[in-house]
């Protein structure tokens, strides 16, 4: 027992639930990007900050939660993982490589719903300072060395 | 039951479907999302390429000054060795023979660096091949600058005060700068360009080897002596401020001409 317009209403409700998970597929994927955009950028500056050899780890991990804190999109502090210091391997050691890690575990939402991994990290290797003077003089700058601060 | 007010024969049929222009519609939005989705990517890895070829750039520049700090200090430290002066546009010297292996191992390291350009190109080319891979690039990374430290070995001729005394002759004893030899104090023109690649999306990264001295220092001599230094201070090799560190062209600044 149906009629024109109850399947009209019908096909018109799957129109709109087809639709608004497209729409909500299409707004999540624009959050992921920017947060990975931000996530970058972090890890961009983290490392010309670090590598300059001006900054302490410190120092640049404070910057950076506070850039990603703060803004659009505004990232939870209690999901925020850095790490900044020396690249490991054998390479890396002779090129006296720096890594800047900024990653980001988003709490809650559809992510853990659908069981997708809810970790984004983006990640910046760059050569440290150089030193001044010759490597085997005490004196000279710049004032942190490659794995050191 | 009342129909529905915007029904006509086109977006329904008889049976009273909508479904043909409503599986359209979600089909173009699917198509929409697909281009979003595949612009947002480029977008992305532009971003990431901007930044791979900035760090490569940079960490390449950083390598040259690298080498140019090792070369200034190795020529400084032959002073403790060598007494030079430069007489009638020529370079002559004395050194004592206990001295001798000294110098020579100094005056071995400074000929190594610079008289292996091969060596050192290999060593720039994995080092921007470490950085670019490291931060995404697919494909090796392309010099867009020749790597040339731009220094110029001179030739001293040392009297070595043994009995009885001998004259040998060093054909690379120390370098001067060929960037701006009539500056007292210029900054090095040495830049790295370099071009990194994700695919087909690339992206150019410049910097530029820097002299962190204090512009007003008397002393600095642009890291290196060059060859119109007045008689005075041909006296020794000038060995101030070996103190090269490197800098990242702005990308916004190239189309003003800041930082160049």
């Amino acid at each position: 027992m149906r009629n024109n317009g109850g399947q009209a209403l019908i096909e018109t409700v799957a129109f709109f639930l087809a639709f608004s998970i497209l729409l909500t597929v299409m707004c999540s994927f624009t959050k992921w990007m920017a947060i990975r955009e931000k996530l970058l950028c972090a890890a961009k500056e983290g490392a010309l900050l670090y590598s300059s050899g001006t900054q302490t780890r410190a120092d640049v991990k404070a910057v950076l939660t506070r850039y990603l804190t703060h803004g659009s999109p505004e990232l939870d502090p209690k999901g925020i993982r850095l790490y900044v210091g020396a690249k490991a391997g054998l390479i890396a050691y002779g090129g006296e490589f720096d890594q800047i890690r900024v990653g980001y575990v988003r709490p809650g939402g559809y992510y853990s719903i659908i069981r997708l991994d809810p970790f984004v990290e983006e990640t910046c290797v760059v050569k440290h300072a150089p030193r001044y003077y010759a490597p085997f003089q005490p004196w000279g700058g710049p004032a942190i060395l490659w794995n050191h601060g | 039951m009342p129909r529905w007010p915007t029904m006509n024969k086109w977006t329904m049929t008889q049976r009273g479907q909508l479904m043909l222009p409503m599986i359209a519609l979600l089909f173009l939005f699917g198509m929409f999302l697909v281009l979003y989705v595949s612009w947002a990517r480029h977008v992305y890895w532009q971003m990431r390429m901007d930044a791979a070829s900035d760090l490569t750039a940079l960490s390449v520049a950083r390598e040259e000054a690298r080498v140019l700090n090792y070369l200034d200090s190795a020529q400084g430290m032959e002073n403790a060795t060598l007494l030079k002066a430069g007489l009638f546009g020529h370079d002559v010297g004395t050194m004592l023979p206990v001295t001798e292996a000294l110098f020579e191992g100094w005056n071995t390291l400074l000929v190594r660096t610079m008289g292996n350009p091969i060596a050192e190109k290999a060593l720039v080319m994995s080092i921007a091949t470490t950085v670019a891979r490291a931060n995404g690039a697919t494909l090796i990374p392309i010099p867009r600058t020749n790597i040339d430290f731009m220094l110029k070995p001179h030739a001293v001729d040392v009297v070595v005060l043994s009995w009885p005394p001998t004259v040998r002759h060093f054909s690379s004893a120390y370098f001067t700068r060929l960037w701006f030899p009539k500056k007292t104090n210029p900054q090095p023109i040495l830049r790295s360009w370099w071009t990194v690649c994700h695919g087909t999306i690339c992206s150019d990264g410049r910097a530029r080897v820097w002299l962190d001295v204090d512009p007003h220092s008397i002393l600095s001599n642009g890291g290196f002596p060059t060859d119109e230094l007045p008689w005075y201070r041909r006296v020794g090799i000038e060995p101030f401020y070996p103190q090269f560190s490197a800098r990242r062209v702005p990308r916004v600044g190239r189309f003003l001409g800041i930082g160049q």
